[in-house]
């Protein structure tokens, strides 16, 4: 999608898209639900009714052109999920064992280094996060 | 039997639809549930299935919304904006999914305790709803002065309290003479999405938008969950200590339905910090605290005036619960004529209870077990540009179905006024809706009394 990006709400959005959204979503919904209370007028349905159906029908249009909008021109998000191999794993238990502070292998201290650990092991830092996750969680679970 | 069956069809609805929410980053509760409540209401839809709907959505989102919190370490929604340190410290201890699955279950914890005490509190309230009542419009501005004193944003926002009521009053009879009656819809829509809109507007504006400019989409990093399987039975995933702890927390805490959640979130948090043993413990201790509370005041400050009074007399009241309490014509506060009224006490309990048990039952096993994957496939497919534009197609729908262009010129002047207030003063959106429900007493009692008093003694004419 053409048009700018720009970080809002702790998120990136892309301003002509958001324009594009807000338009579709605001003019379909009132066309379905203008012309909706025109047909119920003209088939001689209750006024209750008449609102009722024309506010279900405009929310179905909404959410139908959200998902359309969402297809074609939404700004997606990076989702970095590695998963580590057995030598990274191996690679962080190794760096786990050798760290000086007996409140790292118990869990009772302060934070685990993550940082340290993925220096030493040669690793990214959200690789270490994911190899302790693993390495961490058996005897974490039997301390808490 | 139909009406259970269509109420328990909606609760699971519901459930699904907000557990998703949830785990989409930056979504308010007020923005999201109530133009979807507001719709039910003005669609007839009958009291006891919008209200099974509402309590599935609540639980639902509540719940889910711990999810990208424990393992992107990014809010699920405004309320969980507090937890965010103490998962960033259990990330470092690499145990997110520990603290995940704690969280999942003092939410279970935190709607079980404060569903039967918010029941049972709202009805010895019950007679004294007509006194109550008849103090009303002193009691929204009494609250608004309360909330704004301990809000963060102190005197900018005790100060904010009168003008904003007054504009509102004003802005009330101008529309009467516009469009033939007050508005309501299109000044509650306009105070909920008054941040959001805020910032399109922002971005609107070339010499503030620039600054904001990003060339990289959002990036997020998500920690793998442990594969080892576990007990799913909140009271074993939390332990004695941590059982206990939540369901003081949620009970205690269920009582003060005035308050503000977020508020007592962060106070039990720090209480709970401070209860001795290991780090580790500690932090546990402070983020399943905080997670039973969050989901306690929700329930409770959304029951208790519901049945005592019928006035939305909490914070979540005027919020998320809004449309509940007043959703004109169908529902009024002036005369009561709302939820309160349409439904015995009993039939409330039960049709809560159905939605709560099926929103927090559904969202626990979906978060529980496939948490990493609902969260991967929510942030990596689900833009948030979709949600911007369909939560402001439908408000303009719904100010439109109201006053026609009028409602939604005045949705969109409430909201910069609303968001500019929130945004760059910091004064709390329940000040701002508290402030609303107090413009009848301050536009019709307390400036005529002034007036008067200030004509008394010859200062004014």
């Amino acid at each position: 999608m053409k048009g700018r990006t720009y970080k809002v709400m702790q998120e990136t959005v892309n301003g002509r898209s958001l324009g594009i959204g807000i338009t579709l979503t605001a003019f379909f919904g009132l066309v379905v639900y203008g012309g909706v209370l025109k047909l119920g007028a003209l088939l001689e349905f209750t006024p209750q009714t008449r609102v009722a159906t024309a506010l279900g029908l405009a929310l179905i249009t909404i959410l139908a052109f959200s998902f359309m909008i969402n297809r074609r021109f939404g700004t997606h998000r990076e989702v970095n999920e590695d998963v580590p191999s057995s030598s990274d794993l191996r690679n962080v238990l190794a760096a786990f064992d050798t760290d000086a502070s007996s409140e790292l292998k118990n869990l009772k201290g302060g934070p685990v280094d993550v940082l340290y650990i993925a220096e030493h092991a040669g690793i990214s830092e959200q690789l270490a996060q994911i190899a302790l996750a693993d390495a961490a969680s058996s005897e974490a679970e039997r301390t808490i | 039997m139909e009406l259970i069956v269509f109420a328990l069809l909606a609760a699971v609805v519901a459930s699904l639809l907000y557990f998703i929410i949830g785990l989409i980053p930056g979504t308010d509760e007020t923005a999201s549930i109530a133009p979807i409540i507001l719709l039910l209401v003005l669609a007839n839809i009958p009291p006891e299935v919008i209200l099974c709907f509402f309590m599935a959505a609540i639980a639902a989102m509540e719940t889910s919304n711990s999810v990208p919190s424990a393992i992107a370490i990014i809010p699920g929604s405004t309320m969980t904006v507090p937890f965010l340190d103490a998962c960033e410290v259990g990330r470092r201890y690499g145990i997110p999914h520990i603290l995940l699955r704690k969280m999942l279950a003092a939410s279970v914890v935190g709607v079980v305790i404060a569903l039967p005490i918010a029941l049972v509190f709202g009805s010895i309230l019950q007679p004294f709803g007509n006194v109550i009542r008849s103090y009303a419009p002193w009691a929204f501005l009494l609250g608004a002065l309360l909330i704004a004193l301990f809000s963060k944003a102190r005197w900018a926002a005790v100060l904010a309290v009168l003008p904003f009521a007054t504009f509102i009053g004003a802005t009330q009879e101008l529309s009467s003479k516009l469009v033939g009656h007050s508005m309501f819809i299109s000044f509650f829509m306009g105070i909920a999405l008054g941040p959001m809109i805020i910032d399109i507007f922002v971005l609107l504006s070339p010499p503030v938008s620039r600054s904001l400019r990003s060339n990289s989409a959002s990036s997020v990093n998500i920690v793998r969950e442990g594969t080892e399987l576990q007990s799913m039975n909140p009271m074993r995933v939390l332990g004695r200590r941590q059982l206990g702890l939540t369901s003081v927390a949620a009970a205690i805490t269920s009582f003060f339905f005035v308050l503000s959640p977020v508020g007592m979130t962060v106070l039990v948090g720090g209480l709970a910090e401070k209860i001795r043993g290991s780090a580790l413990k500690r932090l546990l201790d402070k983020i399943v605290a905080m997670d039973a509370v969050n989901n306690s005041t929700y329930i409770a400050e959304t029951l208790i005036p519901l049945i005592a009074v019928g006035l939305p007399l909490s914070p979540m009241a005027l919020g998320p619960a809004a449309p509940l309490f007043n959703a004109p014509p169908r529902f009024t506060i002036e005369p009561v004529n709302n939820i309160h009224t349409l439904l015995s006490t009993n039939a409330i309990a039960m049709f809560s209870v159905l939605g709560a048990l099926v929103g927090i039952s559904i969202s626990y096993f979906l978060a529980f077990r496939r948490a990493r994957t609902w969260c991967t496939w929510t942030l990596r497919f689900i833009s948030m540009e979709t949600l911007i534009s369909a939560f402001v197609g439908l408000a303009i729908v719904l100010a439109y179905n109201e006053a026609g262009v009028v409602g939604i010129l005045a949705t969109f002047a409430m909201a910069l006024l609303a968001g500019f207030m929130n945004r760059f003063l910091r004064v709390e959106l329940g000040v701002l809706y508290m402030s609303f429900y107090a413009s009848a007493a301050v536009t019709g009692k307390i400036i005529p009394a002034v007036g008067d008093f200030l004509r008394g003694i010859g200062v004014a004419p």
